[in-house]
């Protein structure tokens, strides 16, 4: 039996007589062949067929023909079931592990139509994609590996008669195609956790560092996760290959903590936005449902880890269990952050200060830019239009050309008429100009998840039942963000507000007394 | 002087770094602190004792097998949880994890400094450490958990209250960056109180376009970007304040 946990050391088994043979004595009469129905034998010494030196025990149907099992044998099999080793209880079963892998597969089917039905498309396209692919992908993995699981056993029920839970699980742990799509299942869904979380923060600059840090952390976890499993499951599939046993010995139970760490923290996150936005997440029942369901979700993988270290059933299965919770932590929760957008959005648009705007969100001038943009595309719409007004047009282009250089949105134009050399630049010059670029280009692709959460496109748009209904929802929101108005764009700032005292409104009422009594003498 | 919140993160990771302390400084070094006991031995980061005649191994990452005081040891049965002896070694998480909570405390000390408190980019990394710092202080109190539930002793749950306070001086330090900046950003900008600024670009026309000079801008690239998209009839409004 090969065992993912090889950094525990397995119960020594029992020694059970029926195993070991049991001496029948003499004088017994049995069927030997068709010639010879009946003969006569001195010493008889029978030998159970036992898996992996454990008693078996028919589990068919039996009538009254059947042949009475020997005492010695019950003996043992009761023995097996009712001490507390690792193999004998009914947990322990073919028929346990059965149902945990159908009902993790069915989970996880349920869960992908669940992604494909509800998630939607904008304004996260990217990370809505990756969902589907990494619920699709764990789908795939676990329906190729129930049905190899089947023919296993089919095979050993015909060939051996015996329905074995050990070869089920070495399935589990040798198979290369389970193992690489897992590792793929599981960083795209570590991959989405950080999409969450990043849609949890409202400031640019936390989530870049959530970004960067999420997706190091999530790389880190799965390349240290792939070099103990795969090198294992290669050692197994492909003998004569060296395999570092007990270096490997430590690394493994490392990342399964730092995995169980890196849950732990995720579901902190998720608690403590619970927490802070109690007063929505009770808002009805619908979402209290959603609440419940998350917050099960997102503890199920630290519980897990407290199952596991209580009892050891739940590790050999810990794979299966992991993808189905890993994909649940990301759909439901992603689920879940949905609904609690949309419910906050909501509440700002009725309130009179609307979306709060950051200090971050203005220091890059992402509004500048956004309305550079939208007055941009305005103005080439009249260009098109407008034949004799030419010059004017390309002056008023370049004012906008400078103020896009003056916002960083463009690379503004060299100097004709200076002279450049070309001078070795210092070595430090070369690696700080090239740390900055690696830089920006992260900063970019950071920005590229980032920008179109800043510009919010959709509100409330769940079902695209009609296009009409689309057109209508999108020239709402269209006008409630303003966008029917490009050419309005305004800047506020804060401002003290002065109030006139009792003295002035007193005069003022006496004064307007006055003109009253002069309009009506 | 220090705000009240600044002072909260140091009380709370100065206590997160007398609770790291404990288990590192457990059995073969300190007699009395260990982090389980559990068949006759008592087990701590560097090494083990025997519980009676208190013999211990001689300090080291990972644990070793000795008879000591004549008994003999059964592989199987040395650590509660079935783990095997060299999974032992992993409890170096708990020195590095002193480590880092230690340099989180002199930033935590600097953060009260008038100097470097209103550092946004100390503040940062700060933030960015703390997270790595939580990080694994988890890993150790799992380490613990992994190796001796049940018999895990005091000084393993301290671990555990250590990694809570550790998070929620991350928190605070998050709250206390966000507040520094938006400090910093009104600081720049409030010098001017620009009212409303309406932008029709469409009508703009280099010829008529009147620069709107104002008094006291703070940002003179910017002001000029402005004034160049200005309207024919100037809404432009700049009060001091």
């Amino acid at each position: 039996m090969v065992k993912k946990t090889s950094w525990r050391y397995s119960q020594v088994p029992k020694e059970y007589q029926s195993c070991g043979g049991i001496d029948l004595g003499n004088g017994v009469l049995i069927w030997k062949n068709k010639w010879q129905p009946v003969a006569y034998f001195d010493s008889v010494r029978f030998t159970s067929y036992c898996d992996e030196g454990n008693p078996v025990y028919s589990s068919l149907k039996r009538n009254r023909l059947s042949f009475p099992y020997s005492k010695a044998l019950q003996r043992d099999w009761h023995t097996f079931i009712t001490s507390g080793n690792d193999r004998g209880p009914f947990k322990y079963s073919i028929y346990a592990i059965i149902m945990s892998f159908t009902t993790n597969f069915v989970i996880t089917l349920f869960l992908t139509v669940i992604v494909f039905i509800t998630i939607r498309q904008k304004p996260h396209r990217g990370a809505s994609n990756l969902l589907k692919l990494g619920s699709t992908l764990a789908s795939v993995n676990l329906a190729i590996f129930i049905s190899k699981a089947l023919k296993v056993l089919h095979q050993d029920h015909i060939y051996k008669g015996v329905v074995s839970t050990e070869r089920v699980l070495d399935l589990l742990w040798m198979d290369l195609t389970f193992t690489c799509l897992d590792l793929l299942v599981v960083l795209i869904c570590q991959l989405c956790q950080v999409q969450i979380i990043m849609r949890l923060f409202s400031r640019v600059k936390e989530k870049r560092t959530v970004f960067l840090v999420g997706v190091t952390l999530s790389i880190i976890s799965q390349v240290l996760w792939a070099i103990p499993t795969l090198a294992q499951s290669i050692n197994d599939n492909f003998s004569g290959l060296s395999y570092d046993a007990d270096g490997l010995t430590l690394l493994s139970p490392f990342v399964y903590l730092f995995r169980i760490a890196l849950a732990a923290s995720y579901a902190c996150i998720i608690c403590f936005n619970m927490f802070n936005k109690r007063h929505l997440c009770f808002l009805y029942q619908r979402m209290m449902i959603l609440t419940l369901l998350a917050l099960i979700i997102v503890l199920l993988q630290p519980g897990f880890f407290v199952a596991d270290v209580a009892n050891i059933w739940v590790d050999d299965l810990s794979e299966i269990f992991n993808t189905t919770c890993y994909v649940g932590s990301a759909v439901i929760v992603w689920e879940w952050v949905d609904h609690i957008l949309i419910l906050e959005r909501k509440v700002q648009a009725q309130s009179v200060l609307g979306r709060p705007v950051y200090e971050d969100d203005q220091e890059d001038y992402h509004f500048a830019k956004y309305a550079l943009k939208v007055q941009d595309a305005i103005s080439r719409d009249s260009e098109t239009g407008e034949i004799g007004s030419r010059n004017d047009t390309a002056n008023s282009g370049t004012e906008e050309q400078r103020v896009r250089w003056q916002y960083g949105d463009d690379t503004p134009p060299r100097d004709t008429n200076k002279v450049e050399f070309n001078e070795p630049q210092p070595l430090k010059n070369v690696i700080l100009e090239k740390c900055s670029r690696i830089w920006d280009g992260m900063i970019y692709y950071t920005d590229h998840f980032i920008v179109k959460g800043l510009v919010i496109k959709t509100l409330s748009i769940h079902s695209k039942s009609s296009s009409d209904d689309h057109r209508k929802r999108k020239a709402k929101v269209r006008r409630r963000i303003g966008l029917d108005r490009p050419n309005e764009v305004y800047v506020y700032a804060t401002r003290d507000v002065v109030f006139d005292s009792d003295e002035d409104e007193a005069e003022s009422n006496q004064g307007s007394s006055v003109d009253e009594e002069r309009d009506f003498p | 002087m220090p705000s009240k919140s600044r002072s909260v993160i140091f009380v709370l990771l100065t206590l997160a770094l007398i609770f790291q302390i404990f288990p590192t400084i457990s059995i073969p070094v300190v007699d009395r602190i260990y982090l389980s006991t559990y068949n006759g031995r008592k087990f701590g980061v560097f090494g083990w004792c025997t519980a009676k005649s208190s013999e211990c191994t001689s300090p080291r990452i990972g644990y070793e097998i000795l008879p000591l005081n004549g008994t003999t040891e059964v592989a199987s049965l040395f650590l509660p949880s079935r783990a095997k002896r060299s999974i032992s070694k992993l409890l170096i998480v708990h020195p590095i994890s002193l480590f880092f909570t230690f340099v989180l405390w002199t930033l935590a000390l600097a953060l009260n400094m008038h100097n470097f408190g209103q550092s946004r980019k100390i503040l940062a990394g700060a933030v960015l450490w703390s997270l790595l710092t939580v990080l694994l202080s988890l890993l150790s109190f799992l380490v613990d958990i992994l190796l001796f539930v049940p018999y895990l002793a005091w000084p393993g749950w301290l671990v555990l209250v250590s990694t809570v306070f550790i998070a929620v001086a991350s928190s605070m330090m998050c709250i206390i960056r966000r507040a520094v900046s938006l400090r910093k950003y009104e600081k720049l900008r409030n010098r001017d109180n620009v009212e409303l600024v309406p932008l029709r670009f469409s009508n703009v026309n280099s010829n008529s376009s009147k620069p709107t000079a104002s008094e006291g801008v703070s940002d003179t690239q910017e002001s000029a970007a402005w004034q160049h998209v200005a309207p024919d009839q100037p809404e432009l409004v700049h009060r001091a304040v």
